[in-house]
């Protein structure tokens, strides 16, 4: 992989999709899909079925599951339909129009059932004993629904070249296609390649729709034993692709005889789909991202999942952390005003300290860098300045109150830390390999899939810093057979590919000139033998080398277009030691785009406010790097509902803020 | 139905559906690979091409309307100095396009930089909304055009 060579190909429209493997030979995939929300089927009665065409029905398949992780989920349909769209018949042949005239031709017969919800799941965290209790107040906290956007990264090409199992696709999670693989059929994994072109778009690509359009491929290319092709249309994926549906959550302040607050309760409604997926990864990293990084001493958490009659609720960038901090700030922001204390000062005395215990029962021992950040964010944005101004601006009553700008700041803290799943099941193996050749080349082997270009420049450089190798004779390339990778590639990228690799070049100096060429180096994470984190205990270190951020939003309200705009946005984050400044910067401007597209509505176009973007500097060693991975998502929202509250002087607690909901409070203010 | 297209400059003729979409009839019937289409609704402008030197979304326009016009799309611009200059100007200022949206952005630099010959703000702001995709931001954008101008010797700005 060469950057220049790759960018050639992009420019030149020449890069290869899946789709642009097919051949005019291959066979096209249809699905036909339930048309009731739930229900069990009664008949299904197929028309005739040209030679060359199948229709497959459950039984036909080798397992009708996929495994992810511990959850098992149907492939098609058994005779009970769990939601509207789901497959339950496999039609392939070679041409895509009488594909779709066998589809209108079937006829199933359903009978309907009440649509029923289930809890699925519940864990919760007590530390309060609410008896104590003389008054409660309570209130509603929701964020929206989360969608994929990429919605061209569907397409799956399966091929057979002599033994291997080609599957070019946009799958994502590698590990879990193979182990499902291995299962449906005797296929070694050696004979399995996956080519996955590289994603340089945004981070809400769906890693269980991919690996879903992979299996439903692979499982039809094992039956008619053809290269296969397959591509949702666009109504389906617009309507039956996984969500990540908005949470709920009610919360309940309690005082005592003094007036004062004694405890908090919350309780968090998850809805997860017609069948779990990471169900109880997605619990606890909302009961601990609920507290973030504040003092926990009073608070009494709850949450559970439910299962309803939706798409299943797939992977999607944070895994409800975002959402659960989003809950902690909306909240934290409530209090500090029943308090009547500032924002900042408040988050500020709760900030958890050196000695205090985490919501995972781990006693910190350093102290931690959000604290320091907070205070020079607020410094760097006037922050205080700002909100008293508002604060005495919403005192003032009569006439001035109209003609002023309707303007409002907020504050959030925010965190993100990755490799959640691995620490808790003990899993990944990523492996670097570098060849020092004769000629001084150097041959770089990843086990990663690459989502930006600016990673092989960055690698490179590290190669050259190290070994003092010229750039042009270094190499990088992808170890097509197996990539232990999962979803999130960017964090793993930074986290552990540049490490491994800088590992590797330091070993490889060490042994340059005592071996003989060609020297071969290779480093590997292990599996690790203990949990470093385990949810049934709730114990130990949920996430390796968490980022932490802070940011501060200033937001004035269009009063003719009704819309929320933002000003300027100027954020702090500890992301350790930076390996490329630019590509930090331009992650972080493309995060902030993305979230406030999602905010507005307006996942298309937006134009970027003023960027006061600054980085903690811990003074730590070179291989102390954390991604940012979701951090703004988690950040931004918060700190977003806060500055419009306080330019309106609302009251809003769930996400998206539409036109109707400013437009009645300007009519209370205003008119 | 029979449709007699002139792609890049050279005539082919394919037997295809008398309803079917300009993208499909060139991304599967002329086999032109840089043709990517994802909304098929006008939204993404993904499916960007060039008709009589006119930029338009090709999976909204009819396959059959695009008889008897020229119709050009990325493979057809590659061979041309103007496209040189479009990429040096976009690799200086650091544009790193997906393979999803490169074809549509390059097409409309070149239709508005090539056709129109004077850069102006509008234009600019055209190339950058025309095409919805979130893998380069709009400043680098905006100066990767700005540097292709100069390339090319176009006015303006």
């Amino acid at each position: 992989m060469n950057r220049d060579d790759e960018l050639k190909k992009i420019f030149s429209g020449k890069y290869p999709g899946p789709l642009d493997f097919v051949t005019k030979k291959s066979y096209k995939i249809l699905l036909f899909r339930s048309e009731i929300d739930c229900g069990t089927i009664e008949d299904i009665t197929l028309p005739e079925i040209p030679n060359n065409y199948s229709v497959f029905n459950f039984k036909d398949l080798p397992n009708n599951y996929i495994e992810i992780e511990g959850d098992n989920i149907p492939i098609l349909s058994e005779n009970k339909v769990e939601y509207k769209g789901q497959p339950i018949l496999i039609i392939v042949g070679p041409e895509i129009d009488k594909l779709q005239k066998i589809k209108k031709e079937i006829k199933v017969h359903y009978r309907a059932t009440i649509p029923k919800k289930e809890i699925l799941y519940k864990k919760a965290i007590k530390n309060i004993d609410p008896s104590e209790k003389y008054k409660s107040l309570a209130g509603n906290i929701s964020t929206g629904d989360v969608e994929h956007r990429d919605k061209f990264c569907d397409g799956v090409f399966i091929k057979k070249d002599s033994e291997n199992l080609v599957i070019y696709s946009y799958n994502n999670w590698d590990k879990v296609l193979i182990k499902n693989i291995e299962k449906y059929s005797n296929i070694n994994r050696n004979n399995i390649k996956i080519v996955t072109p590289f994603i340089e778009c945004d981070e809400f690509t769906s890693s269980f729709d991919t690996l879903y359009s992979s299996i439903i491929s692979v499982v039809t290319h094992l039956l008619i034993k053809k290269n296969v092709y397959f591509e949702s249309p666009i109504n389906e994926r617009k309507d039956y692709f996984s969500k990540q549906y908005g949470v709920n959550s009610n919360w309940k302040l309690h005082y005592d005889r003094n007036n004062e607050i004694i405890g908090c309760e919350i309780k968090v409604q998850m809805d997860a789909g017609a069948f779990p997926v990471l169900i109880k990864e997605k619990v606890s990293r909302m009961l601990f991202g609920i507290t973030s990084y504040y003092k926990i001493r009073n608070v009494n958490i709850e949450v559970e999942v439910i299962k309803s009659h939706n798409p299943p609720c797939g992977i999607f960038t944070g895994l409800y952390l975002p959402e659960a901090i989003f809950i902690c700030e909306t909240l934290v922001t409530k209090v500090a005003n029943l308090l009547n204390l500032n924002q900042f000062q408040f988050r500020y005395e709760n900030i958890l300290e050196k000695g205090y215990k985490s919501n995972t029962n781990r006693i910190i021992k350093k102290e931690l860098s959000v604290k320091e950040m907070l205070l020079e964010c607020v410094k760097e944005s006037d922050f205080l300045r700002k909100d008293t101004s508002i604060s005495l601006i919403h005192r003032r009553r009569g006439s001035v109150l109209k003609m002023l700008p309707k303007k409002g700041v907020g504050l959030s803290l925010g965190y993100c830390g990755n490799s959640y799943i691995s620490n808790s099941k003990g899993l990944m193996q990523n492996s670097v390999t570098v060849d020092l050749l004769q000629g001084n080349i150097v041959d770089v082997k990843i086990n990663s899939t690459v989502n930006s270009l600016g990673f092989l420049d960055l690698w490179k450089g590290i190669v050259t810093e190290v070994l003092d190798i010229p750039m042009e004779n270094i190499t990088i390339s992808r170890n097509e057979r197996f990539t232990e990778q999962s979803p999130l590639i960017e964090n793993k990228n930074i986290n552990i590919i540049t490490p491994l690799l800088e590992q590797c070049c330091s070993d490889i100096k060490k042994r340059r000139f005592k071996d003989p060429l060609p020297i071969s180096q290779t480093r590997f994470t292990r599996r690790a033998s203990v949990r470093s984190w385990d949810v049934d205990k709730w114990e130990g270190e949920p996430f390796k080398n968490p980022s932490m951020g802070c940011i501060i939003l200033e937001t004035i309200i269009d009063k003719r277009s009704l819309e929320p705009k933002i000003n300027e946005i100027w954020i702090k984050v500890d992301v350790g030691e930076i390996i490329n400044r630019d590509i930090l910067i331009k992650s972080i401007k493309k995060d902030i785009l993305s979230s406030l597209g999602s905010l507005l509505n307006r996942p298309g176009k937006i134009s970027l406010p003023p960027i006061n973007i600054g980085f903690y500097d811990g003074g730590r060693g070179k291989r102390d790097s954390k991604a940012m991975g979701a951090m703004i998502y988690s950040m931004l929202p918060g700190a977003y509902l806060q500055s419009i509250n306080r330019a309106l002087g609302s009251n809003f607690s769930s996400l998206p803020v539409t036109r109707e909901m400013i437009s009645k409070e300007l009519l209370k203010v205003d008119i | 139905m029979i449709f007699n297209l002139k792609i890049n400059g050279k005539e082919s003729e394919f037997d295809a559906p008398s309803n079917i979409r300009l993208s499909a009839l060139l991304k599967d019937y002329a086999n032109r690979k840089s043709v990517k289409s994802s909304c098929l609704n006008g939204n993404c402008g993904l499916c960007l091409v060039l008709i009589d030197n006119k930029p338009v979304y090709s999976c909204i326009f009819p396959g059959y309307k695009a008889i008897n016009h020229e119709i050009t799309t990325l493979e057809g611009i590659v061979q041309k100095s103007e496209y040189q200059s479009i990429i040096k100007g976009f690799e200086l200022a650091g544009v790193t396009l997906c393979p999803h949206c490169s074809s549509g952005r390059i097409l409309l630099t070149y239709h508005f930089l090539v056709e129109k010959r004077e850069l102006k703000e509008f234009m600019i702001k055209n190339i950058i909304d025309s095409v919805k995709c979130s893998c380069t931001l709009d400043e680098s954008l905006r100066e990767g055009i700005y540097l292709a101008n100069n390339f090319i010797g176009g006015k303006g700005l």
